[in-house]
């Protein structure tokens, strides 16, 4: 396709963004502080005009822009999955910034940019889009995490996320740099043959797996998790637990699955596999100790990360394109599922912090059926779906990661996996337990119940939910969408 | 000088940058210590397009593109320090412990 306004026509979902980020800051200016609140579905309008766009390029397939840029269904799948997490975002946010003050127009921009940055990587067809896109996704993820700039906890999680993040952004630019080097172009498709068999080639390698996995939050490289999840205004912690992962898995899944899938893939499966055991185990044995349920669910969303890492895996290992085929799609599924029950249950502990004092401490939780019986009753459900009991979307997405793992012959990681779901239940469980079987704190907090909040929350219960029972049209979106890379 | 020659070069300084990010404790010397990398980075990557290039300019392309995104890495790092320092009165990345288990 040679047609440059053709070319633009594939960029219309980014496009539609950036404009809507833009509209957001003008229209901020002019608005007086009562009606501030008109910036929140201004910017989900976007959201929804630039899914309309994605619509649009369904079924292109094709490389724009000379080969940097690729509009393929993989792609418009990981940019409906992206909107879901923004849309979910931009409503839970609200009630938690409003009642601190936060400015609500700086926050639905940044947080339309950082969506743009994961669009981006989603379409990258080449190393120097796929650089561009990262920063554009995580800068913006960095000034959320520091987004309450007179809190302590929010300044030390967001420069601690900055600093760590940058530094494995330099090592990652260095191993892309050695990787042109090395094989002289910067096109993903082509950079497999030329980094086998050298030492150079094996160290390029080497710091590009670091700087991915630092940015999907795998253990050893994790260290910035807990610190940057806590910090952060709890309904933005949401957002960032899902959806700079979700384009650190699309940099992965277009980096080593189209990039290196062919001819690296025997060093790469024991790395991925290893990492991955690490990273659920690790996750999890620490998510068990923790008190604050804040802390607890960004240990928990490091575990998450190593299931996803283990359907990698998986593809690392497949015998076949068509048990290639069902790994992606196991990725893709988690990542959508994950990024519903997640980005929501972090906005419930947002709803029990209307007292910014409180860092949401298990205790909040005590007793919370006798006085909010639906809002107990939401949690219980996605926290169910987390632990990955039938019939929510959690269950089904460890199925199809445990399926994968077990077709690709890595039946040990299956085991693996379900090892670490029992663990899990333990933590998760311990909050219904406190929910529905202990008698709330003397003066319990009070809860927020701004009607954005509460509408997304119905949302991503009812997701949850029907995700996990009718299952079936999702699939075949998923099924259209991986096979095209194959 | 050679290709060998840019390339140790590059590497020394991505070394010393790392080591300094890594060694030093104050906020802003850890920030300088990135972009030390990130110019190692782009050393590397207008040598790799000088010496085995032929005839192209993705190299050379690239390394303009960090240039931008280092400054803007830098923006974001100076307001997440300056805001730091408002709340605690110091630069100093030890004294940031309240967030722990």
């Amino acid at each position: 396709m040679t047609d440059p306004l053709n070319d633009l026509f594939t960029l219309l979902p980014e496009l539609i963004l950036v404009a809507a980020a833009l509209v957001v800051i003008t229209v901020d200016l002019f608005l007086p502080r009562g009606a501030k609140w008109t910036l929140t579905p201004l910017a989900v309008f976007g959201m929804l005009l630039a899914g309309i766009g994605c619509a649009l390029v369904w079924g292109v397939n094709d490389t724009v822009f000379a080969g940097f840029y690729v509009v393929d269904d993989l792609s418009v799948f990981l940019k409906v999955a992206t909107l879901v997490i923004g849309v979910l975002a931009a409503l839970f946010a609200p009630s938690y910034l409003v009642s601190r003050r936060l400015p609500l127009g700086e926050f639905n921009a940044i947080l339309l940019f950082s969506l743009t940055g994961m669009f981006v990587l989603a379409s990258s067809s080449d190393l120097v889009t796929m650089f561009l896109g990262l920063e554009l996704m995580v800068m913006p993820a960095y000034l959320l995490t520091g987004f309450h700039k007179t809190d302590r906890y929010s300044n030390e999680g967001g420069l601690k996320y900055f600093l760590l993040g940058s530094f494995a952004s330099a090592i990652l630019l260095f191993g892309i740099s050695w990787t042109y080097g090395l094989t002289g172009t910067t096109r993903v498709a082509e950079i497999g043959a030329g980094l086998t068999g050298s030492t150079a080639g094996i160290v390029a390698l080497a710091m590009l797996t670091v700087g991915a996995t630092f940015k999907v939050a795998a253990v050893p490289f994790h260290y910035w998790t807990p610190d940057a999840y806590q910090g952060a205004p709890t309904p933005l912690t949401g957002f960032l637990s899902v959806g700079p992962k979700l384009g650190a898995f699309a940099l992965l899944v277009r980096l080593f699955v189209e990039g290196l899938g062919g001819d690296v893939r025997a060093e790469w499966l024991v790395v991925m596999a290893v990492l991955a055991l690490l990273t659920m185990t690790g996750g999890n044995v620490v998510a068990l100790a923790q008190v604050n349920v804040k802390r607890m669910l960004a240990y928990s969303s490091i575990a998450h990360t190593g299931y996803i890492m283990a359907a990698l895996a998986a593809f690392a290992a497949a015998p076949s394109p068509a048990v290639q085929q069902r790994s992606v799609e196991a990725v893709l599924f988690y990542l959508l599922g994950y990024g519903v029950m997640n980005i929501a249950a972090f906005a419930v502990v947002g709803m029990l912090q209307r007292d910014p004092r409180r860092y949401g401490g298990l205790v909040s939780f005590a007793g919370l059926a006798g006085r909010a019986p639906w809002l107990a009753a939401a949690m219980a459900v996605l926290l169910l779906s987390l632990t990955g009991i039938p019939p929510t979307v959690g269950f089904f997405a460890k199925l199809y990661v445990l399926l994968a793992a077990v077709d690709a012959g890595m039946a040990w990681l299956a085991v693996a996996i379900a090892l670490n779901a029992a663990l899990a239940a333990f933590y998760y469980l311990r909050v219904i337990v406190y929910m529905y079987m202990r008698d709330p704190e003397p003066e319990p907090a009070s809860i927020d119940g701004h009607p954005f909040g509460v509408a997304a929350l119905a949302m991503s219960v009812v997701g949850v939910l029907a995700l996990g029972i009718f299952v079936e049209p999702v699939l075949d979106f998923l099924r259209a969408s991986a096979g095209s890379i194959f | 000088m050679g290709l060998t020659g840019y390339l140790v070069v590059s590497i020394l300084l991505f070394g010393i940058g790392a080591f300094g990010f890594l060694a030093r404790r104050n906020a802003i010397l850890m920030l300088i210590c990135i972009e030390l990398m990130l110019n190692a980075v782009n050393l590397s990557l207008v040598a790799f397009n000088a010496f085995g290039g032929q005839g192209e300019v993705t190299g050379a392309i690239f390394a303009l593109m960090i240039m931008a995104v280092a400054a803007a890495e830098a923006t974001v790092g100076l307001a997440l320090v300056m805001a730091i320092i408002r709340t605690r009165q110091t630069a100093e990345v030890d004294e940031y412990s309240d967030l722990k288990e």
